[in-house]
């Protein structure tokens, strides 16, 4: 008997394994949690894993911050635990973030690719990357400068593991990283280039005087497919999935602005759009084999369903506005740039409303598209004709900048 | 009413009814899947509770075994810790150690009613207490650095202010 009691004596509540704990702490509510997580490191440990847990009492997928998508992951500096992704992802809903800015003298359409460590940046007549440092960017520095192009400026370049591909007026450039050499380089008299897409093994590209090509890495044979005035309009955007070439066309002159092709066969599987003349559509991105999203001319940012080839979820910008770029986080997170003012629109996919805007501050003395956009869990980048802007959301605490409800009191004529 | 014998890690045999040995999920897995014939006396060893605490265990059962099976975990619903009944709050005015005991016991026997209860009744010692108190009641030790413990307050702040 004397060895029990011996034995109960050793027990404290900071040695209990972590699923027993769970027990007793889901009975706490908030206040009494943070006390408990300022006791010591192993409580304060304990409770910011199973935040989600504890007070949702399931793990809820949070806005922005959820890093559950291999998309997200790769963007992702760092991951989060649950306490921070709750206090992170209140932060992008409220508008509370810091924001800087790196200014560039010469005006042009920006293109950039963020990685988890690198950003790489298209401006004018350059490719260039940069490291990434607590997740912001260090601008002063680039460590990689990919192309010096010549004469016209870069229009779009992406970004494929290894691979680079860029397009210029009518030189088209595929680079390797590894081996640091250029392996194409193509001048495609007929054509000014507008948009492209590079897949594991194919790349797409599109131009402004109606004409479309596919390349196959694997068969090396170019261009393995050509269409030449097959189309009516300006080709404004292409997106390739291992199936599928979706392109987003101008819809000037037809009112079909989105046709997908089959690349096995060869042919067109089917055109969408709006019926509406000027709905061109300015990017496309797929979320599956079966899902493609859009954005353009139309002001909707808009989810296509291609097995019943119909338009299944569309998000009208607040302000009516052309949407120039969107990025997505696969999995309920939308954030769509529109053509003035520097303007920033973030979306919960599983919601009408918007959520939050956010006006970059270097767009107040000139009004600018955001022409390019991307964010991870803890950053939003957005790229304008002088300036690439980093909000910063990881913030303790900081001024609030809340535009979500600036309808509220509009007067509905 | 047929009997099985409980064995604790010090070595104490209790004799107790099968239906209230049956409140503890482990024993009535055991007793399923190892076909424990209950005309037998078979003697189930249990390894990780003491005789004190299978004492009261056995207790707590007895007392409790003709309750209904105890509700799912509603995952909506607030959980509650002032519906500790008095017989319960009484069985629980035990010291520190053999609470966690209990805690340990009951979630090793897997017996839902008995780790609800003590868990609660821990919880109740933890409600409305500054960091500093929770540490006195269960002799914690504060094992952050003073720059740590100011991250840990400056990140609560966000949730205050709500």
């Amino acid at each position: 008997m004397s060895e029990s009691v011996c034995e109960t004596d050793t027990i404290s509540l900071s040695e209990m394994a972590s699923e027993i704990l769970l027990n007793i702490l889901k009975y706490l509510s908030v206040p009494d949690l943070l006390n408990m997580k300022l006791t010591c490191r192993r409580f304060c440990c304990v409770i910011n894993s199973f935040w989600d847990q504890i007070v949702f009492k399931h793990p809820l997928s949070l806005l922005v911050t959820n890093q559950s998508s291999r998309q997200m992951q790769k963007r992702c500096q760092n991951i989060l635990v649950s306490f921070t992704k709750h206090r992170i992802s209140n932060n992008w809903q409220r508008g509370t973030y810091k924001e800087t800015s790196q200014f560039f003298k010469q005006k042009c359409i920006p293109c950039f690719h963020l990685e988890k460590d690198r950003f790489w940046l298209g401006r004018g007549t350059y490719i260039k990357s940069y490291a990434r440092y607590r997740g912001n960017v260090d601008f002063h520095y680039p460590n990689n400068v990919i192309d010096r192009l010549i004469s016209k400026h870069l229009c779009k370049f992406v970004v494929n593991d290894d691979l680079i591909l860029s397009g210029n007026g009518p030189n088209l450039r595929l680079h390797s990283l590894q081996s640091k050499k250029c392996i194409f380089n193509f001048n495609l008299n007929d054509m000014e280039i507008n948009c492209l897409d590079l897949a594991s093994n194919c790349f797409a590209v599109g131009s402004r005087d109606c004409k479309l090509q596919f390349y196959d890495l694997v068969q090396k044979k170019y261009p393995i497919w050509k269409f030449t005035n097959c189309y009516e309009d300006r080709i404004w955007s292409v997106a390739l999935n291992h199936r599928k070439l979706a392109i987003g066309t101008a819809a000037n002159k037809s009112s079909t602005s989105l046709i997908v092709l089959d690349i096995e066969r060869r042919e067109c599987e089917m055109k969408l759009g709006t019926q509406q003349i000027g709905a061109g559509i300015l990017n496309c991105k797929w979320e599956n084999p079966d899902l493609l999203w859009t954005g353009g001319y139309d002001s909707f940012l808009r989810k296509w369903d291609l097995r019943i080839g119909e338009c299944v979820q569309s998000f009208l910008d607040p302000f009516m506005s052309t949407i120039y770029s969107f990025d997505y986080d696969f999995t309920n997170t939308m954030v769509t740039g529109c053509d003035s003012n520097g303007r920033v629109v973030l979306w919960d996919i599983r919601k009408d409303k918007y959520i939050q805007m956010y006006y970059m501050k270097s767009c107040t003395t000139s009004s600018s598209p955001v022409y390019c956009i991307s964010f991870d869990a803890e950053y939003l980048f957005a790229a304008t004709e002088s300036h690439v802007n980093v909000l910063d959301f990881t913030l303790m605490r900081g001024p609030v900048q809340d535009y979500s409800e600036i309808f509220k009191h509009q007067i509905i004529i | 009413m047929p009997q099985i014998k409980l064995q604790s890690s010090d070595g104490e045999t209790f004799a107790v009814d099968v239906e209230i040995a049956k409140c503890s999920v482990t024993i009535k897995t055991m007793l399923e899947d190892l076909g424990m014939d209950e005309e037998e006396e078979e003697v189930v060893p249990l390894p990780n509770v003491n005789s004190a605490i299978l004492k009261k265990v056995i207790q707590w059962a007895t007392y409790h075994k003709d309750d209904p099976p105890p509700p799912e975990d509603d995952e909506n619903k607030e959980k509650r810790t002032d519906d500790i009944s008095s017989w319960d709050a009484d069985f629980l005015k035990v010291d520190q150690g053999t609470l966690f005991e209990l805690i340990l016991a009951a979630n090793y026997l897997d017996i839902k009613g008995l780790l609800d209860v003590t868990c609660k009744t821990v919880a109740n010692m933890i409600k409305g207490k500054a960091p500093e108190e929770i540490r006195k009641t269960f002799n914690i030790k504060n094992d952050f650095t003073a720059s740590e413990e100011e991250q840990v307050r400056k990140e609560n702040e966000w949730c205050e202010e709500k």
